[in-house]
C-alpha cells in the first residue's frame, strides 16, 4: 500500500483561545462564587414556592376567624348594625381578609419581605403574630437545636463504629435495635419518658421550660433550671433521632468497608482507631451533612407534639393553640418561620460541603 | 548477599467458599536473600497475589493462611513468624520493616487526604521522633521517585496513574523497610511510564538497600527487573533460580510458556 | 409465575426483609378476621358499642385489656382500630407510590428543565415541616370516610417515594438496555413498562413502605393532638383518648400502652421491609460467605 501523504490540518489560532470576557469570565474562573450563586437563586424559588403554598393552603381551610371575633365581642358589647358593618370590614383589612384571595396574597407577602410584619394575631389581639412567635422561637431553637445536634454527634459515631466492627455482637445488636425504633414518634417516647420520671418517680418535671419561681437571666440557677425542664423534651427527640442516624451512617459505612485505601492503611501499621476515623468516616460522612439539613423539618414535626405534651412555650405549643383558636396569622407565622428555618440550614449546609470536601468539582 | 530476611516454608492458603475450599497456594517454600530483588511470575489465579497478601497479614475471609511459616529476620530486632505474630507487634512491624507498594490503578491512597498527610501519617506513627524533618523529609521521598514538591499539597484524584505509583513507591521506603513487596507495579501504565517506575524499583535496591519481592504476570518486568525469578503455578512454585538462567534454560514446561508469551520484536507467533 | 419466584426467592435472601413481612402478614391477618374475632370477644353482644360493657374495668378474663370510659372492651377496640391503621396506611401507601412512581418516571426519563421543576418540588415537600400543613387539612376531615382518609394523607407521603424512585430511574435510564431498546424504536411508555419497571420493582416496594410508614406517622400525629379526622378510630384516636381521659392515673394501662407497642412494631416492620429490601438489592450491605 502506498503510503499517501496526511492530509493537513490548519489549526486557526487566532479564534481557538479568545478569553471571555465580563461576568462570565469573572465566573468560569471562580466556579465555587458561581455555584454559591446558582444554589442561592434556587433557594429563593424554593422560599417564593413554599410560602406560596402554604398561603394558599391556609386560606383554603374553612371557617371565618373575623367572624368569631365578631360573636365573641357581640356577646360583651351591643353594637348597632351600621357599626357592626363598619367594624367587621376594619377587621377584615387589618387580619388582612379583604379582596379576593389573589390581593390578599399580594399584601401578606408585601408586608412580610417588606415589615417583617405578620399581621395581628387573634388570640392577643392586638398583639402582632411576629411579636408572638419571637417570643417562643428561641426556646424552641434551644430544645431543637441542641438535640438535633446532638443526635446526629452521637447517631453517626455509634453509627460509624456499628458499621466498622459489622458482624460482632454488640454491632448487631444496635442495629436491630436501631432498625425497629427508628421511626417512633418522639411524641411516644416522651409520654413514656413522663409516666416513668415525672409521674411515677417524680424526678423530672413534665410541665413548661423552667421554674416559674426564679427569674430569667444569666445565672446559673436559671440555666440549670432550663436544663433540668429541658431535659425530658430533648430525650425524647435524642433517643429515637439518635437510632435514626446510627442506622443511616452504618448504611453508608458498610459499602467501603472493602476499599483500597482501607487495606493500605492497615498495611501502614496505623492504629484502628485512625484508620476508623481519618480513613473510613472521612470518606462517608458527607452525606450525612446534607442529610441533617434535611431532616431538620421532619425533626420539627416531631417537634411540635413533644412542645406541646410539655407545655414548653416555644414555637411546637404556640402552633397547636393557634390551630385550635383558628388564629390564622399565628397559624402561617409559625409556619413561614419553621419553613425559612429549615431552608436556610439546608442552603448554608449546601454551601458548607465544597470546603469540606476535596474530591467533588462543584462547577458543572 | 547470601543472608536470608524471608524464609517461607510450606505456605498454606485456603479460600472457603460456601460451595467448598479452593486451595490457592499450596505447600510454598521460598528463601528471600537480604538485598535482592526476587520476582514472582505467574498468570491470574497462579496464586501469586494470593501470596504476597497472605505474607503482608492482609488476608481476609473467606481466604485464611491454613498451613507454614514465614520466618521474617528484620535489621536490628529478633526473628519472627510473619504468619504468627498479631495484634500490636504485627502493628508495630509494619510499614518500617515491611512495606507495601499496591498498583496504582487501585485507589490505595486516601480520596480526602493530600499526598503529604498520607506520609506524615505512616511517618508519624512508626517514627514520630521525625516530626520536625517532615518539612524537608517528604519533598526528598518524592524528588526520588522524580516528583516534584508541589504534588505533596496535591490530592489524588488530581494526579495520573504513573504518578499515584511513584508516590505509592515513595510512601513505600519512607521508614527505609527491610522488606517491601511490590504488587503488579507496572500494570495499567504506559510503557513509558513502565520504563521509569521500573527504574527508580531498580534504584531503590540499590540506593536504600531494600528487599524488593515484585508480583507480575509480565515476565518482561521480570526480565528487566529481577534478579531471581520464581514462577508460580495453580498454587505451587514450580521453578526457581537466577533470572538469566531461567530464561535461557527453563526447566518447567510452564517457565517455558511463560517466557513464550513475551511478545518480540521480528518473531512470527508459533502457531 | 416466575414474578412470584423471584420475590420468594428475595424474600429467602435477607432475614430482616422476611421478618418484617412476617410481622406485617401477622398484622393483615388480625385485621382481615377482625370482624370475627371481635364477634368472638362479644360473644353475643358488640364489644365496642358504648356502654356495652362498665366502663373502666380493669383487665381480667373477661376483658383481656379492660374496658374503656364507655363501656367498650378495649382489646376489641384495638384490634378494629388496628385493622383501620393498616387499610389507612395501605390507600396512602397505594395511592403515594402511584403517583410517586409517575412523578419520578417522568421527572427522571424525560430530563431536562421537567426533572429540575419536578425535583425541587419534591424536594421542598420533602424538607419543609408539613405538619402545620396537615393539620390545616384536617379542618375539612370533621366526619370523612377510611378512604378519604387516606387520600388525603397520601398527599403529604408521596414525595417519599418519588425521591427513592427517581434516583432509581435515573441510574437505570443509562443503562444499555434502556438504549437497545430506544434504538429498536419503541416507543416511551413501552420502554417504561417492559424495561424499566420489572428492574424497579424493588424500589416501588420500598417507595411503599415509606410512605406507608410516613402516612400513618403523620396520622397519629394530628390525632394525638385531637386534630384526626372524626368518623373513623384507629390506633392514634384510641391514644388520644387514652392521654385525654388520663386513663394512665386510673390504672386502665392497656389503652395506652397497647396501640404504642402495636404502632411501634407496625413502624418497625415496614422500616424492616424497607432495610430489608436495600440489602438484597445493594449486595455490598450484606455479609460476606465465611464470616
Amino acid at each position: 500500500m502506498t503510503a499517501e501523504a496526511p492530509p493537513v490540518v490548519t489549526v486557526d489560532k487566532s479564534q481557538a483561545s479568545a478569553p471571555p470576557t465580563g461576568v462570565r469570565a469573572w465566573l468560569s474562573r471562580h466556579p465555587l462564587a458561581a455555584y454559591a450563586i446558582r444554589r442561592f437563586g434556587l433557594y429563593l424559588v424554593e422560599l417564593w414556592g413554599a410560602l406560596t403554598i402554604t398561603f394558599f393552603f391556609f386560606r383554603l381551610m374553612p371557617g371565618d376567624p373575623v367572624r368569631t371575633l365578631i360573636q365573641t365581642l357581640q356577646q360583651n358589647y351591643i353594637y348597632n348594625a351600621e357599626a357592626s358593618a363598619e367594624l367587621i370590614a376594619r377587621y377584615r383589612t387589618e387580619f388582612g381578609l379583604d379582596g379576593n384571595l389573589f390581593s390578599q396574597y399580594i399584601k401578606y407577602m408585601e408586608k412580610l419581605f417588606l415589615h417583617g410584619d405578620m399581621g395581628p394575631s387573634l388570640i392577643n389581639y392586638p398583639t402582632p403574630a411576629q411579636t408572638v412567635i419571637l417570643r417562643a422561637l428561641p426556646w424552641t431553637i434551644a430544645l431543637l437545636g441542641i438535640s438535633a445536634v446532638l443526635a446526629w454527634i452521637l447517631g453517626v459515631i455509634i453509627g460509624a463504629i456499628a458499621g466498622w466492627r459489622r458482624g460482632k455482637l454488640g454491632s448487631r445488636i444496635t442495629t436491630n435495635l436501631a432498625i425497629a425504633l427508628a421511626h417512633v414518634p418522639y411524641f411516644f417516647v416522651a409520654l413514656i419518658l413522663v409516666y416513668v420520671f415525672a409521674y411515677t418517680l417524680g424526678m423530672l418535671p413534665a410541665r413548661s421550660a423552667y421554674d416559674s419561681s426564679i427569674t430569667p437571666g444569666i445565672t446559673p440557677e436559671f440555666i440549670g433550671s432550663v436544663l433540668k425542664y429541658g431535659l425530658l423534651p430533648g430525650l425524647s427527640i435524642v433517643v429515637i433521632g439518635t437510632f435514626g442516624w446510627i442506622l443511616s451512617t452504618r448504611m453508608l459505612m458498610v459499602p467501603i468497608l472493602g476499599e483500597d485505601y482501607l487495606v493500605y492503611a492497615e498495611a501502614k501499621g496505623l492504629k484502628g482507631s485512625r484508620i476508623l476515623t481519618r480513613y473510613a468516616l472521612r470518606n462517608c460522612y458527607l452525606p450525612q451533612i446534607t442529610a441533617f439539613g434535611i431532616s431538620l423539618g421532619f425533626i420539627f414535626n416531631g417537634n411540635v407534639l413533644v412542645e406541646q405534651l410539655f407545655n414548653y412555650p416555644g414555637l411546637g405549643t404556640t402552633l397547636v393553640t393557634a390551630i385550635q383558636q383558628l388564629d390564622f396569622n399565628t397559624i402561617l407565622g409559625v409556619t413561614n418561620i419553621a419553613i425559612f428555618s429549615v431552608l436556610t440550614a439546608v442552603l448554608l449546609l449546601d454551601l458548607l460541603l465544597p470546603l469540606l470536601d476535596p474530591r467533588v468539582k462543584y462547577w458543572k | 548477599m547470601n543472608e536470608i530476611v524471608l524464609d517461607i516454608k510450606g505456605l498454606d492458603v485456603t479460600y472457603r467458599a460456601t460451595h467448598g475450599d479452593v486451595q490457592a497456594v499450596r505447600g510454598v517454600d521460598l528463601a528471600v536473600r537480604r538485598g535482592e530483588i526476587l520476582g514472582i511470575a505467574g498468570e491470574s489465579g497462579s496464586g501469586k497475589s494470593t501470596l504476597a497478601v497472605a505474607l503482608l497479614r492482609l488476608l481476609k475471609p473467606p481466604g485464611h493462611v491454613t498451613g507454614g511459616s514465614a520466618m521474617f529476620h528484620p535489621a536490628g530486632r529478633s526473628p519472627v513468624d510473619l504468619l504468627e505474630v498479631d495484634g500490636e507487634e504485627l502493628r508495630v512491624l509494619r510499614w518500617s520493616a515491611l512495606s507495601y507498594l499496591p498498583q496504582g490503578s487501585m485507589s490505595s491512597l486516601n480520596p480526602v487526604m493530600r499526598v503529604q498527610e498520607q506520609f506524615k501519617d505512616v511517618i508519624l506513627e512508626h517514627a514520630p521522633a521525625r516530626k520536625a524533618s517532615l518539612g524537608e523529609l517528604i519533598p526528598r521521598l518524592l524528588g526520588q521517585v522524580g516528583l516534584e514538591p508541589r504534588v505533596a499539597r496535591m490530592y489524588p484524584h488530581e494526579l495520573s496513574g504513573g504518578m499515584k505509583q511513584r508516590v505509592l513507591m515513595a510512601i513505600a521506603v519512607a521508614l527505609e523497610p527491610d522488606l517491601v513487596i511490590a504488587d503488579e507495579p507496572t500494570t495499567a501504565l504506559d510503557v513509558t511510564i513502565q520504563r521509569v517506575i521500573l527504574q527508580s524499583l531498580a534504584d531503590l535496591r540499590t540506593d536504600f538497600g531494600v528487599t524488593l519481592m515484585v508480583i507480575s504476570h509480565d515476565m518482561g518486568v521480570h526480565a528487566q527487573l529481577a534478579d531471581r525469578v520464581a514462577v508460580m503455578y495453580e498454587g505451587r512454585l514450580v521453578e526457581v533460580g537466577d533470572v538469566r538462567q531461567v530464561f535461557k534454560d527453563p526447566q518447567h514446561a510452564y517457565t517455558r510458556q511463560l517466557i513464550e508469551s513475551i511478545p518480540r520484536l521480528g518473531r512470527r507467533r508459533a502457531s | 409465575m416466575r414474578l412470584l419466584h423471584a420475590v420468594l426467592r428475595t424474600i429467602r435472601n435477607s432475614r430482616r426483609l422476611a421478618t418484617g413481612l412476617a410481622i406485617l402478614a401477622a398484622m393483615i391477618l388480625v385485621a382481615l378476621f377482625s370482624p370475627l374475632i371481635i364477634k368472638l370477644i362479644g360473644g353475643g353482644t358488640n364489644p365496642i358499642e358504648v356502654a356495652a360493657y362498665e366502663k373502666w374495668l380493669v383487665p381480667s378474663a373477661d376483658h383481656l385489656l379492660g374496658t374503656d370510659q364507655f363501656g367498650r372492651d378495649v382489646f376489641a377496640m384495638v384490634i378494629s382500630a388496628l385493622s383501620v391503621s393498616l387499610q389507612i396506611g395501605a390507600i396512602a401507601g397505594v395511592i403515594s407510590t402511584v403517583v410517586g412512581v409517575i412523578v419520578a418516571f417522568v421527572s427522571g426519563y424525560k430530563g431536562g428543565w421537567i426533572d429540575g421543576v419536578l425535583s425541587t418540588f419534591t424536594g421542598v415537600l420533602l424538607v419543609i415541616p408539613t405538619f402545620p400543613l396537615l393539620v390545616a387539612l384536617s379542618a375539612y376531615a370533621k366526619n370523612v370516610t377510611l378512604f378519604q382518609v387516606g387520600v388525603m394523607i397520601s398527599i403529604f407521603a408521596w414525595p417519599f417515594a418519588a425521591k427513592t424512585i427517581r434516583s432509581q430511574v435515573l441510574s437505570l435510564r443509562s443503562r444499555p438496555y434502556v438504549d437497545l431498546a430506544r434504538v429498536t424504536k419503541a416507543r416511551d411508555m413501552e420502554i417504561i413498562v417492559t424495561e424499566l419497571l420489572p428492574n424497579l420493582l424493588p424500589f416501588i416496594g420500598v417507595g411503599f413502605a415509606s410512605s406507608a410508614l410516613g402516612a400513618i406517622f403523620g396520622l397519629v400525629g394530628l390525632e394525638v393532638i385531637g386534630l384526626g379526622p372524626g368518623g373513623v378510630i384507629d390506633l392514634g384516636h384510641i391514644i388520644f383518648n387514652a392521654i385525654n381521659t388520663g386513663a394512665l392515673t386510673l390504672g386502665a394501662w392497656p389503652m395506652f400502652v397497647v396501640p404504642i407497642v402495636l404502632l411501634t412494631a407496625l413502624f418497625a416492620a415496614l422500616n424492616m421491609v424497607n432495610i430489608g429490601l436495600e440489602e438484597v438489592y445493594n449486595p455490598r450491605l450484606r455479609g460476606v460467605a465465611g464470616e
